[in-house]
């Protein structure tokens, strides 16, 4: 039990220093910027494939995340969707591949962990959400009209409106945080019961796959729900 | 006897509360769209929506339970 409890922590990867400043690179950004420089790969590519008649295999199920993200962006909030779908699909497919890149924790030597079991980084995705909802809001209704929105029934439920800006980004945060990090406590202490790795990977499955890209997905929808309340 | 311990298993029991409210909402998502299976569409995002917002309660729970258990 305690060994588990020990790698909860952040731990130091690189450790260096430049121009008399101590730099710490601890396992959370070091995954981040592996996951980022991943997905940048894969996205360079996957566009020199890409043909306008005849397309392959990869290229329509690149499609069809595309229109995932394009059906729910309209759905939620208009026609102003379509502005948001960079933002949306970035969110969607980020998320997705850092919370399932648990399963490349099979190279010894190398802690790979999903970056999202420390709040610090969904507390960042948390805040640009909810500073892009609070932009979308003065872009489309402008100064006066999202001033309004706070005092939209009477003027009564003004405090409640401006705590709804604190709680959402931290349900949001939260949210992601728990369901990552209790899923990686789960995993963990099933790898110290279960020493045969053939026995351990159906709740990898559950737990790593289905549980992080269903997370990923709600984190999403909850942000382009809150947009849409915003700009509708 | 560690008291944080116990603490940490009765936060847990927050789950109860979500295990209720998800499963509410999955049983007015179905019979919402047995009624009119032409909005199923909407009313999926809408139960869906219920269940996420039910399930951080839970969340809330593990995570005081955590908090308690790794500082006892």
């Amino acid at each position: 039990m305690e060994e588990v409890f020990e790698k909860v922590g952040t731990e130091v990867v690189f450790d260096f220093e430049l121009f008399g400043n101590q730099i710490i690179i601890n396992n959370t950004e070091f995954i981040t910027v592996l996951v980022t420089f991943a997905l940048i790969i894969l996205a360079a590519l996957l566009k020199r494939k890409l043909k306008p008649d005849n397309p392959g295999k990869i290229q329509v199920c690149v499609e069809w995340l595309v229109e995932i993200v394009n059906n729910l962006c309209k759905t939620s909030a208009g026609h102003h969707g379509k502005v948001f779908v960079p933002y949306i699909g970035t969110l969607l497919v980020y998320l997705s591949a850092a919370n399932i890149i648990a399963l490349l924790n099979f190279i010894p030597g190398l802690h790979i962990y999903p970056p999202t079991k420390d709040i610090n980084v969904t507390a960042t995705f948390a805040i640009i959400t909810i500073i892009v909802v609070i932009v979308a809001g003065l872009r489309v209704k402008g100064l006066k009209g999202w001033a309004k929105t706070f005092i939209d029934p009477m003027p009564v439920v003004a405090p409640f409106k401006l705590l709804e800006y604190i709680t959402k980004p931290l349900s949001l945060a939260l949210r992601l945080f728990g369901n990552i990090f209790a899923s990686f406590i789960i995993m963990e202490m099933i790898f110290s019961v279960v020493p045969i790795p053939f026995l351990s990977s159906p709740f990898s499955a559950y737990f790593d796959i289905f549980d992080g890209i269903l997370q990923a997905f709600i984190f999403t929808y909850l942000t382009i729900v809150y947009i849409g309340e915003a700009v509708e | 006897m560690n008291l944080a311990a116990i603490g940490a298993a009765v936060a847990v029991l927050s789950a109860i509360g979500a295990a209720i409210g998800i499963g509410m909402a999955a049983k007015g998502g179905t019979e919402g769209i047995a009624r009119q299976p032409e909005k199923a569409g909407d009313i999926r995002s809408l139960a869906f929506l219920g269940m996420v917002l039910c399930e951080a309660c839970a969340i809330y729970g593990l995570l005081i339970g955590i908090l308690l258990f790794t500082k006892a």
